[in-house]
C-alpha cells in the first residue's frame, strides 16, 4: 500500500509544477476575422473617405485582462482615386512608417455585447497619442463580437500638416470609423 | 517493489529540482513559444495546451531558463537586433521580464482609479500581443524612405503644377482682353491692306501672350516631370484632366506661332491671311480645353 501511494504522490509533485501554467497561464483570446476601417477627410469643397479592410488583429487575454491590437498599412486605405491616396501617403508619412497601429487593453469583464468605453492608442505616422474613453458598441454575431465606433483622430495629434491647397486646407478632424468582427481564439 | 520504490525517488527528485525553477522557467518560456508563434497561427495556441507538450515544457524549463537568463546578461545592441518577425525573441523576452516587474507594482484593473486610466502600455498581466504575431509581410511593415521622399518630390512637384496652372490662368485672361485692342485699324472689304495703326495694343497682346505660354509650359513641366508609381489609376476627372492637355498643349504652342505670324502681317499694315487667319480660333479652343481641364480637377467631389 505504501508503495504505490508514495509514487502516486511522486507523480503529484511531477506535475506540480504544471499547475500553475494550467490554471493561471491559459490565456484565450481573440483572433480578427474581419477588420473595416474608414476615414473621412474634408475641407471647404471636398468630403473624402478611404477604406482598408487590410487590418489584420489580435486579443490575448489572462490575469483578468485582454490586450489588444490592430494594425493596418496605411497603404491599402483607398478613397477610388490613387492620386489622392498617394498624397494621402506622403501627407502621413505613410511610405516611412507604414503601419497604423491600435491598441488597447480591456477587463476581460467587459468584453460582452453592449456598450464600452475603452483607451485606445494610435501609433501613426511615426507618432503616438492615446484617445481616453472612446465609446465603442459590441454587438454578438453568433459566437463572434462585432466592435464598432469612431476613433475621433486629429491630424495634429500626430504631427502631421494638414494638406492645404491655397486657402483651402483640410480640416484637422479625420474621424476613424471601425468596424471590427472578433473570433474567440482559444 | 524493489523498482517502484527508486523511480519513486527518481521522480520526486526530478520533481523537486523542477520546482525550485521551474515555475519560473514557465514565465520564460512560455512567453517565449507565444511571441514566437508563427505568422497567422492563433496566439493562443501554444505548446501548452498539450500534456506531452506540458511535461516537456516543464522538464524543459530548467534548462531553458538558465540559458534564456544567461543570453540576457548578454549585451544586446539595437543594430543587432531582428527586423523581422521571425525572430523577435530577444526583444520579447526582455520586455517580458521588464513587463513582470510593472506588472507586480501595478494594481489589477478592478481596483484602478476609472477616473485615471492607464497608459495603453500593455504592462497588465495578460501577454502582449505583437505587431510581428499579426502575419503581415516585412516588405509592408518596414516603411521605406526612399519611397516616402519619391513621394514628396511628387506631391512637390504635382502641388507647383496647380498652383502654376492657377496662376497661368490670369495671363491667359489677360492675354484674351488684350487680344481685342491688337487688331489695330479695320481694313475696309476688299482691300489687302490697310494703315498699320499702333502697335501698342499688339505688343501687349504679344507680352502677355509670351508670359502665358512660359508660365504654361513651366506648368506643364511640373506635371510632366513627376514621378508616377506603378499602379496609379486615373479616375475620371483626372483622365479628362489629361485629355485635355491634348488640345491646350498643342494649342499653347501653335496659338502664339500663328500670332507671331498675324503680328507680322499686322505690323506690315497687311491684312491677316493665310494660317495666321486662325489664331483667334485656335486661340478660343485653347482657351476652352485650358478652363475645362481647371474644372474637371477643381469641381467639388461633395
Amino acid at each position: 500500500m505504501n508503495t504505490p501511494m508514495s509514487l502516486v504522490s511522486a507523480l503529484f509533485l511531477a506535475f506540480l509544477p504544471v499547475l500553475p501554467a494550467a490554471t493561471q497561464s491559459s490565456p484565450s483570446g481573440w483572433a480578427l476575422a474581419q477588420g473595416t476601417l474608414t476615414y473621412h477627410v474634408s475641407d471647404a469643397l471636398h468630403a473624402v473617405s478611404g477604406v482598408s479592410t487590410a487590418a489584420r488583429g489580435k486579443g490575448l487575454c489572462g490575469s483578468g485582462e485582454c490586450n489588444f491590437l490592430v494594425a493596418a498599412p496605411v497603404q491599402s486605405f483607398q478613397s477610388g482615386d490613387t492620386n489622392r491616396d498617394l498624397h494621402m501617403i506622403q501627407a502621413v508619412h505613410g511610405a516611412q512608417n507604414s503601419m497604423v497601429v491600435v491598441r488597447t487593453e480591456l477587463p476581460e469583464s467587459k468584453i460582452h455585447p453592449g456598450s464600452l468605453r475603452a483607451d485606445i492608442q494610435v501609433q501613426f505616422g511615426g507618432q503616438t497619442h492615446i484617445y481616453r474613453a472612446v465609446p465603442f458598441t459590441v454587438t454578438a454575431e453568433g459566437k463572434d463580437l462585432r466592435l464598432t465606433g469612431t476613433l475621433p483622430l486629429r491630424l495634429s495629434d500626430f504631427s502631421i500638416k494638414p494638406p492645404q491647397f491655397l486657402f483651402i486646407t483640410v480640416k484637422n478632424s479625420v474621424p476613424v470609423d471601425v468596424d471590427l468582427l472578433w473570433q474567440p481564439a482559444l | 517493489m524493489n523498482v517502484a520504490r527508486p523511480l519513486s525517488f527518481v521522480i520526486t527528485a526530478a520533481a523537486t529540482l523542477c520546482l525550485a525553477v521551474g515555475i519560473q522557467g514557465q514565465a520564460l518560456i512560455a512567453p517565449q513559444r507565444q511571441i514566437a508563434t508563427p505568422a497567422g497561427a492563433p496566439a493562443t495556441a501554444d505548446l501548452a495546451s498539450s500534456p506531452q507538450s506540458l511535461i516537456a515544457t516543464v522538464f524543459a524549463a530548467p534548462a531553458g531558463a538558465f540559458w534564456e537568463k544567461a543570453r540576457l546578461t548578454r549585451p544586446i545592441f539595437l543594430n543587432q537586433l531582428p527586423l523581422s518577425a521571425s525572430r523577435p525573441i530577444d526583444i520579447g523576452i526582455r520586455r517580458e521580464l521588464s513587463q513582470n516587474s510593472a506588472a507586480a507594482a501595478r494594481p489589477p484593473a478592478s481596483q484602478r482609479d476609472a477616473t485615471h486610466p492607464p497608459d495603453i502600455s500593455q504592462q497588465n498581466g495578460a501577454p502582449q500581443v505583437s505587431l510581428g504575431s499579426l502575419g503581415f509581410p516585412s516588405s509592408v511593415v518596414k516603411g521605406n524612405a526612399r519611397e516616402q521622399a519619391l513621394l514628396d518630390r511628387r506631391t512637390r512637384m504635382l502641388q507647383i503644377h496647380q498652383k502654376l496652372g492657377l496662376l497661368t490662368a490670369i495671363p491667359l485672361a489677360a492675354t484674351v482682353i488684350a487680344g481685342g485692342f491688337a487688331k489695330g485699324p479695320r481694313i475696309p472689304r476688299g482691300a489687302t491692306s490697310g494703315p498699320a495703326g499702333s502697335t501698342t495694343g499688339r505688343n501687349v497682346h504679344a507680352v502677355l501672350g509670351t508670359v502665358t505660354v512660359g508660365m504654361y509650359l513651366a506648368t506643364a513641366y511640373y506635371a510632366i516631370r513627376a514621378p508616377r508609381p506603378r499602379g496609379v489609376r486615373l479616375t475620371k476627372a483626372t483622365k479628362w484632366h489629361e485629355a485635355l492637355a491634348w488640345i491646350h498643349g498643342p494649342g499653347m504652342i501653335l496659338t502664339p506661332v500663328l500670332g507671331a505670324m498675324a503680328y507680322a502681317q499686322r505690323n506690315r499694315g497687311e491684312r491677316v491671311h493665310g494660317i495666321a487667319r486662325a489664331h483667334g480660333q485656335v486661340a478660343a479652343i485653347t482657351l476652352g480645353a485650358y478652363v475645362a481641364a481647371l474644372l474637371v480637377e477643381a469641381r467639388p467631389h461633395l
